[in-house]
């Protein structure tokens, strides 16, 4: 019995390890430019896209992020799709990748590996954090930034956005 | 037809304008008024204010202590300021919020790089927020008449050695010379300056 209950401990504990293991392993973090995004977001056409563009040196980023990583768990059966978009510099994508790993981001993660100027330029704005919301019908929704001062965003503000894009099917 | 195509041109080169004033910044244009600023505690425990500043340029950089990105101008800063020493005044704001930002650590980093320029600390975010500074670091450069002449980048590279335009000693040059500014705005990249909600 006591052997009976020490194995079914030992196989328990197993196969939590490799559960946590998967769940890691599904964090992926790809390298890539502002076209290869731009070409992920269209093959979304039909969903509701948030983008969440953050650094590994962004604090206020790094804060508001576990949100995403909530909204991917509660609505991705809703159709939305939650794209993380790291502007660090390459040389510091262990970083960025490790914090993913730790927020279980378990979605599509790239990092851009081009001058900032490029991705500004595509959605036009120039800091970090900014969320871009992209409707089913594939175009820009609505985008926030810090770029005001006086206007700036948090995730309260990008779900009482999302919340009637979701509700509609 | 040529003489229309030619007005045609000749509008559209008035209408489009030769800069893009504002169009990074939310809240101030290029030519504006530099917002003043008073009793902003400096480093080395003196008060300073916006009256004190006599040269005829003045460069505003918002910064911080621990944004990676305004880490690596840090060097650039202080050969900048000892290069334009005499002529230029250079004054370093930092308004985040964060403890690793606050005026002790501010105190400490400036000992250990040497700064060789003022390193204030804004708790209000006030100097930031009338400058519209979105991210440190970002650069303001004000004329002797104290308008906004230049705001943006330092320079084209957070990599010293992959510089190859540097916009603020390009300004700074030309308006020492009594010349045009040819760069007014340019995008900076760093780290997003958090301002309290209210």
């Amino acid at each position: 019995m006591r052997t009976a209950i020490r194995l079914f401990t030992l196989l328990g504990l197993m196969i939590s390890m490799s559960a946590l293991r998967a769940a890691d392993d599904e964090v992926v973090l790809k390298v890539g430019k502002t076209a290869d995004l731009v070409k992920y977001i269209q093959a979304q056409k039909g969903k509701i896209v948030i983008m969440d563009f953050w650094g590994d040196f962004c604090i206020p980023c790094k804060k508001e992020f576990p949100n995403l990583v909530r909204l991917h768990n509660q609505h991705a059966k809703d159709g939305l799709v939650c794209v993380s978009v790291s502007v660090d510099l390459i040389e510091d994508k262990d970083k960025a990748l490790k914090f993913l790993k730790d927020k279980k981001a378990t979605f599509h993660n790239i990092l851009l590996d081009e001058e900032p100027d490029v991705w500004q330029t595509k959605w036009k704005f120039i800091a970090v954090p900014a969320v871009v919301v992209y409707g089913r019908d594939g175009e820009i929704a609505k985008k926030f930034t810090y770029d005001d001062p006086n206007n700036q965003f948090d995730y309260q503000d990008v779900e009482k956005f999302l919340k009637p894009m979701l509700e509609k099917k | 037809m040529i003489r229309l195509a030619s007005l045609v041109v000749a509008v559209a080169a008035f209408v489009a304008g030769p800069s893009m004033a504002g169009e990074f910044n939310k809240v101030v244009s290029i030519g504006d008024k530099a917002p003043t600023f008073e009793k902003l505690p400096n480093v080395d425990d003196s008060m300073l204010n916006s009256a004190d500043l006599k040269n005829d340029v003045v460069v505003v950089i918002v910064t911080c202590n621990k944004c990676p990105v305004a880490v690596a101008y840090e060097d650039r800063m202080i050969a900048f300021t000892k290069k334009f020493k005499g002529k230029v005044d250079v004054v370093a704001v930092n308004v985040n919020a964060a403890e690793a930002d606050g005026p002790d650590k501010m105190k400490e980093r400036a000992k250990e790089k040497g700064f060789n320029f003022p390193y204030v600390y804004d708790a209000s975010q006030n100097l930031a927020k009338s400058l519209g500074a979105k991210v440190t670091p970002e650069v303001f450069v004000f004329n002797k008449d104290r308008k906004i002449v230049y705001m943006g980048a330092f320079d084209d590279n957070i990599k010293e050695d992959q510089v190859k335009s540097k916009y603020l000693e390009n300004t700074v040059e030309a308006l020492l010379a009594g010349k045009k500014v040819e760069l007014a705005e340019t995008k900076a990249f760093g780290c997003g300056v958090g301002y309290n909600r209210k």
